[in-house]
């Protein structure tokens, strides 16, 4: 299915194609070379819906153009486009006579990294232009197959600087272990040092660690950061452990106070990458005296995730620090510290967090409720109930939130009272939907109060609240709602009766019912539908028979959710519609109950004009299932929707 | 989803939804994926509704925005939230609720202004041209809280066009609730964000952690709800000099953008312009606009047929 955007690029396209511009395959490279992206992609996605056979030609041609770059570059886009289907292609013109041609075509058998192209790179490597054998070796690199490991290590052995570089990054990439040994010969090479350790740390091999760790123990060598960062690399892959005691090891090599000089001086260098490194080895270290350092790069952009991460991993070492930036002038500071003092747990913290329930930012007086209500210390339920009264909406919701974690007959001490005191509407509302979360059995008669509040909308969450904590106690309120005089507050009460198993509760709902009460009807079919009752099912049925579509399809929903099959009769007359999105509604039920005698209208639907019928209908015979089911949906599989067709395959693929 | 929370471990954390008035409490999992059957139904009623089309390499944009509202009602399925939006009693209302979801409603005071001082120096002209009383109407479409109309009105009273021409703005937008923001005209810092220090200081009043704008300025700009696609809507509007419709195509068909398109040469009088974001284009859609390029800025006006 082509989205209109495309079709609307494609008629573009072809619109150029009567001028004579764009529509040949020349054409279509040139159109690669628009400034419109969407123009670009739709020319290559034409051109790569072409048989490779017909373009490559024109690709090769445009690939010797020297006059012109971005022609060139749009069709070795193509080239890699086709991936395996240009491989013969490409391994020619890694043979080229045209040295440029070779490199090129290196470039592009990297970029689609086939291991048929193994051998074909393995020969340019030893190609006498170093522009080829670099290309190659950086593809290699980038295909990362094992099997390149040793012939790349002998063309190290032979290679100068220029060839060694990317021979040594490409050891790297692939990550194999028998290239630690070539790689550890070159740590004492100045120039290819750098490259070769970086190497190493990305293999991970902890038979590199010794050689490294004498490097970054010279103090003031140069090679010393990139020690440091492959050393990193090592401990990051091998995720620490036994393996390599990454504590012991540097306090031991250096001496506590040496290496903790030389970690400072990171953490007040200028590059990030070792910054990053240095606060995760803080954090490993619990190197209590990182931590000012640490809170000062929490409002570093990039770096502030992984300070707060070392700040957590200090732990309570970082406390009397983190203390002296709790009125730090940036918010991204306090709000990570909400984060680093939650980390802290019960006891610690929590004070420091119920400060900041004063923040002058709202979002961070909201996410310290939230952490204070994670961490669930007793102390902060008072300040809770207290941000409940909070100038923002977005820290009341929060409060709400924390509290409704606390045991609830801690939160009710705390709330009840100013409840039966009222006050403003919100705070009322938070309130009572807080006791309501809490599922506190105790609250139903200070809710039951409400009831009579002048308020709609505290009425409303007062019966909301009362059905979420449910039980018999709540039955009678409810019913007394239901002859609130607005009709919010009674279709609530339905809504709310919905959570309550009672045989009253049950009646009432019935009655709605089967009175089709206009106001109240389509809300109690919804919590009939909870009931899970025969009787309940019974008017549900009875629905289906010439009712409103929106009670029809409420009916419909219920009765698929419950899945009681002696319902599919009613369901699949109702299925005898013109309406086509009922009718889809229809499918889908008879659908969910797998109903067996809807399958001859099932099928009988997958010829139906409508894609989404069609798509519906073969989407339930597949919870069907049965040989003639499997025979009707065959034809299916060539729907003129893909999406039909996919939705069949899959229906028969459930069969089996 | 606002249900009952079981404990501190079951506490999640707070995801906010494009509505910053509205914050959900949610634990991601609690919804099926999206088949491609449901969504190319929600894609199709979308697109109906308001012309906004979703690629389906947009699939999981659209789930996570669905989902954010089906957590506040309470519904577990994508095809039962579309049987909500298709049948319930509610389901127009939340239809309402659901499209400022769709889209990123990210607008700031003095956001690319080069079209803008396009639009002073057009009102300039008008009156430099004379006749008896001049006057010059602006349409902006897709307003979300004002910023780009408000804007506007402010670099009109700098260049003092005021006293000297009966100016009419009229910011329009789908979304209710943003419009009763628009009209309130208080701001946060990052809406400020591109704000020299000395026009905060002139144009704001500073009230908690609000920007108020100067009522002089607020009074300039009126709002009005309406759906682009509606051709009906334009109706009210004739005469119209410019129209702002920027950073709202992005999100459209292009059978939607040329619906748009054609309204908006309806409602604008002869030589009036268009204004596009800067990465959309009508060039693919229709010709009855003649781009023109101008100072730092692409303008669009409309052609004589």
């Amino acid at each position: 299915m082509l989205s209109l955007l495309m079709e609307g690029l494609m008629s573009e396209l072809n619109g150029h194609a009567a001028s004579g511009v764009y529509g040949d395959i020349p054409g279509l490279l040139s159109a690669m070379k628009a400034d419109s992206p969407r123009l670009r992609n739709a020319a290559k996605a034409q051109l790569l819906r072409k048989m490779p056979y017909e373009v490559l030609a024109h690709l090769e041609e445009a690939l010797r153009d020297n006059g012109d770059a971005d022609r060139r570059n749009s069709a070795m886009e193509v080239f890699v486009g086709f991936g395996g289907e240009s491989l013969p292609s490409l391994s020619r013109l890694a043979r080229d006579r045209d040295w440029e041609v070779r490199n090129f075509a290196c470039v592009m058998l990297g970029a689609i990294g086939e291991q048929a192209a193994l051998p074909v790179l393995l020969t340019a490597l030893k190609d006498e232009e170093p522009n080829v054998s670099h290309a190659a070796a950086e593809a290699l690199g980038k295909m990362g197959d094992p099997a390149a490991v040793m012939p790349l290590i002998e063309a190290l052995d032979m290679s100068d600087f220029w060839s060694a570089y990317p021979i040594i990054a490409a050891l790297g990439e692939i990550g194999d272990e028998r290239a630690v040994g070539p790689l550890l010969s070159y740590l004492e090479n100045e120039l290819l040092a750098p490259g070769a350790m970086h190497a190493l740390g990305s293999i991970g091999s902890t038979k590199a660690l010794d050689p490294l760790l004498n490097i970054l123990r010279v103090e003031g060598s140069p090679l010393r950061d990139a020690a440091f960062s492959a050393v990193m690399d090592i401990y990051k892959k091998i995720s620490g452990g036994e393996e390599f005691p990454i504590k012991e090891r540097l306090h031991g090599e250096f001496g506590e106070q040496s290496f903790r000089a030389y970690l400072i001086g990171l953490l007040n260098g200028t590059n990030h990458n070792l910054k990053e490194d240095a606060l995760i080895i803080a954090g490993v270290l619990k190197d209590g005296a990182s931590s000012g350092k640490a809170l000062e790069l929490l409002q570093d952009e990039f770096l502030s995730a992984a300070a707060l991460d070392t700040l957590k991993e200090i732990g309570i070492n970082a406390l009397p620090e983190a203390r002296k930036h709790l009125k730090n002038p940036s918010g991204r500071v306090r709000q990570a510290l909400v984060g680093y003092l939650e980390s802290l747990g019960e006891g610690l913290g929590v004070e420091e967090l119920i400060g900041m329930l004063h923040d002058d930012m709202n979002m961070i007086r909201a996410e310290a409720a939230l952490a204070l209500g994670r961490i669930g210390a007793a102390e902060a339920a008072s300040p809770l109930a207290d941000a409940l009264e909070d100038e923002s909406p977005e820290v009341q919701e929060a409060a709400v939130a924390a509290l409704s974690a606390f045991p609830p007959p801690l939160v009710c001490s705390n709330i009840l009272p100013y409840l039966q005191r009222g006050g403003h509407p919100r705070y009322m509302s938070l309130a009572a939907e807080t006791l309501g979360l809490l599922k506190a059995e105790e609250a139903i008669r200070p809710l039951s109060s409400l009831l009579y509040d002048p308020r709609e909308a505290i009425r409303e969450v007062a019966v909301k609240s009362i059905g979420r904590i449910g039980g018999e106690k709540a039955v009678p309120f409810l019913i007394t709602a239901l002859g609130d005089q607005s009709p919010k507050v009674a279709q609530q009460a339905v809504i709310s009766m919905g959570k309550v198993k009672d045989p009253h509760i049950l009646q009432r709902l019935i009655k709605f019912v089967r009175e089709k009460d206009e106001a109240l009807c389509f809300y109690a079919i919804g919590a009939l539908k909870e009931q899970d009752s025969p009787f309940a099912i019974f008017s549900l049925m009875e629905i289906l028979k010439d009712s409103p579509r929106e009670m029809t399809v409420a009916a419909l929903e219920a009765l698929g959710s419950l899945g009681m099959k002696e319902t599919c009769k009613s369901v699949l007359e109702t299925s005898q519609t013109d309406d086509m999105e009922l009718l889809r509604v229809c499918i889908q039920t008879l659908g969910r109950l797998g109903c067996e005698m809807a399958a001859p209208r099932l099928i009988e639907l997958l010829s139906h004009c409508h894609w989404s019928v069609r798509a519906a209908a073969s989407e339930a015979l597949g919870n069907i299932g049965g040989e003639e089911v499997c025979e009707a949906l065959q034809p299916v599989l060539k729907d003129e929707d893909g999406m039909v067709r996919k939705i069949a395959a899959a229906a028969l693929g459930k069969i089996g | 989803m606002r249900t009952a929370w079981l404990g501190k471990s079951q506490l999640p954390l707070l995801v906010k939804s494009a509505d910053r008035d509205e914050i959900l409490y949610t634990a991601k999992e609690t919804v099926n994926s999206l088949s491609e059957f449901e969504f190319r139904l929600f894609r199709d009623h979308i697109h109906d509704y308001c012309g906004i089309y979703f690629e389906e390499t947009k699939a999981q944009a659209l789930a996570s925005r669905l989902t954010s509202r089906m957590m506040v009602l309470d519904i577990a399925s994508f095809s039962e939230y579309y049987n909500y939006l298709k049948f319930h009693p509610r389901g127009k209302n939340e239809m309402a609720d659901l499209i400022p979801r769709l889209t990123n409603n990210e607008t700031y005071f003095f956001r690319e202004i080069n079209q803008l001082s396009f639009l002073v120096s057009r009102v300039e002209e008008k009156i430099k041209q004379g006749g008896g009383s001049p006057s010059f109407r602006v349409l902006s479409c897709g307003c979300s809280s004002g910023e780009e109309a408000y804007t506007l009105a402010i670099m009109l009273e700098e260049a003092g066009v005021f006293g000297r021409c009966e100016v009419e703005i009229t910011g329009m937008d789908i979304d209710r609730k943003i419009l009763h923001k628009a009209s309130a005209a208080e701001f946060t810092p990052y809406s400020l964000r591109s704000t020299s220090g000395e026009r905060a200081e002139k144009y704001f009043f500073r009230s908690g952690e609000k920007y108020r704008l100067d009522e002089r300025i607020r009074k300039r700009v009126n709002f009005i709800h309406g759906n682009l696609i509606d051709q009906d809507v334009f109706k009210r509007f004739k005469d119209v000099d410019a129209v702002m419709c920027r950073n709202v195509f992005i999100y459209f068909s292009d059978a939607a953008i040329g619906k748009a398109a054609l309204s908006f040469y309806e409602t604008l009088s002869g030589g009036g312009c268009l204004l596009l974001g800067h990465s959309e284009s009508l060039s693919r859609v229709t010709d009855i606009f003649q781009a023109e390029r101008h100072p730092n800025a692409i303008v669009y006006i409309k052609r004589e047929i």
